[in-house]
């Protein structure tokens, strides 16, 4: 696969691209949100890193400012502005894997990672004492959020980085 | 070891701390969370006094659940008839009367709450 130069200006095909995968982001989002943590959003951040290395912060961004502006500024939807790009800055030393395992793995990470990253905010915000009550009562949905997104990733990763390739010969 | 192998691990042994985290710190509730005391003022027999734990929401559970009142179902719920072994003689105009922290109870047993700390007391009258 032909990797991004960083460096290289971004073409209307491969703005286009990072427009969809926002898209399908929120959607993937908003469609499995009757089960909650689990979602695709992890998974496809990934392979958009793995596709298109730190570009995959603007779809990163772009997914917290639309969730924002769909559910209104609340410490939750804040902490969507630095979890996204940062699950993209810690993937993008590995961009170049392509072990399915490995994905799933750092997906699974992700999702554990999850309930913490987000009581940062609330550790600034209102205190210790809070992000820590904060953290204990998600601590059962980090752990479904780790593990759905291993089993998403785990599938997904090999047949849609085919259709990836295909898409950006 | 490679490098999806560390990931692996690393993403095994946060999946275990995570579900034994989950497990030890998870609320828990504590069986029989109210404390109450139930009085039986008998006719016939010596006076009881129950210091009860009880999750029960009202009176009716609580007297279910630890075996002190029967009596037919009415359209109003429980019509208590027999408590703590003693039954009210209908041919001797006989009932018995709830109070609730010293007043007479507003409600039936099936609709009287119980909260921490309640004084329930059931006295078997005479006399309509």
């Amino acid at each position: 696969m032909k990797d991004t130069d960083a460096k290289k200006k971004m073409n209307a095909g491969e703005l286009a691209q990072l427009a969809l995968f926002c898209a399908l982001m929120v959607v993937g989002k908003e469609a499995v949100q009757v089960i909650p943590n689990v979602h695709p959003v992890t998974f496809l951040l990934i392979l958009c890193t793995c596709c298109y290395g730190r570009r995959a912060l603007y779809p990163a961004l772009a997914f917290a400012l639309i969730e924002i502006s769909m559910y209104g500024f609340g410490m939750w939807s804040m902490t969507y502005l630095y979890i996204w790009p940062l699950q993209v800055l810690t993937a993008l030393p590995f961009r170049s894997e392509r072990s399915p395992i490995f994905w799933a793995a750092f997906a699974a990470i992700h999702g554990f990672a999850f309930g913490g990253l987000c009581c940062l905010l609330t550790l600034f915000v209102v205190g210790p004492k809070a992000a820590l009550a904060f953290w204990i009562t998600g601590l059962s949905y980090d752990v479904i959020h780790g593990v759905s997104n291993a089993v998403i990733t785990g599938l997904l990763y090999r047949p849609m980085m085919k259709v990836m390739e295909r898409l950006r010969k | 070891m490679n490098r999806t192998g560390k990931i692996v691990i690393i993403a095994l042994v946060m999946a275990l701390v995570m579900i034994a985290l989950a497990a030890w710190l998870a609320p828990q509730t504590q069986k029989g969370a109210k404390a109450v005391t139930l009085q039986v003022d008998h006719l016939e027999g010596e006076d009881k006094t129950f210091e009860l734990r009880t999750d029960a929401e009202y009176l009716r559970q609580l007297l279910e659940e630890n075996g002190l009142a029967s009596g037919p179902e009415t359209q109003y719920g429980l019509w208590i008839q027999t408590i703590d072994g003693e039954t009210a003689d209908d041919s001797k105009q006989q009932w018995w009367g709830i109070s609730v922290n010293g007043e007479f109870a507003q409600y039936g047993a099936d609709s009287q709450p119980v909260a921490d700390g309640d004084v329930f007391v059931l006295t078997l009258n005479e006399g309509y």
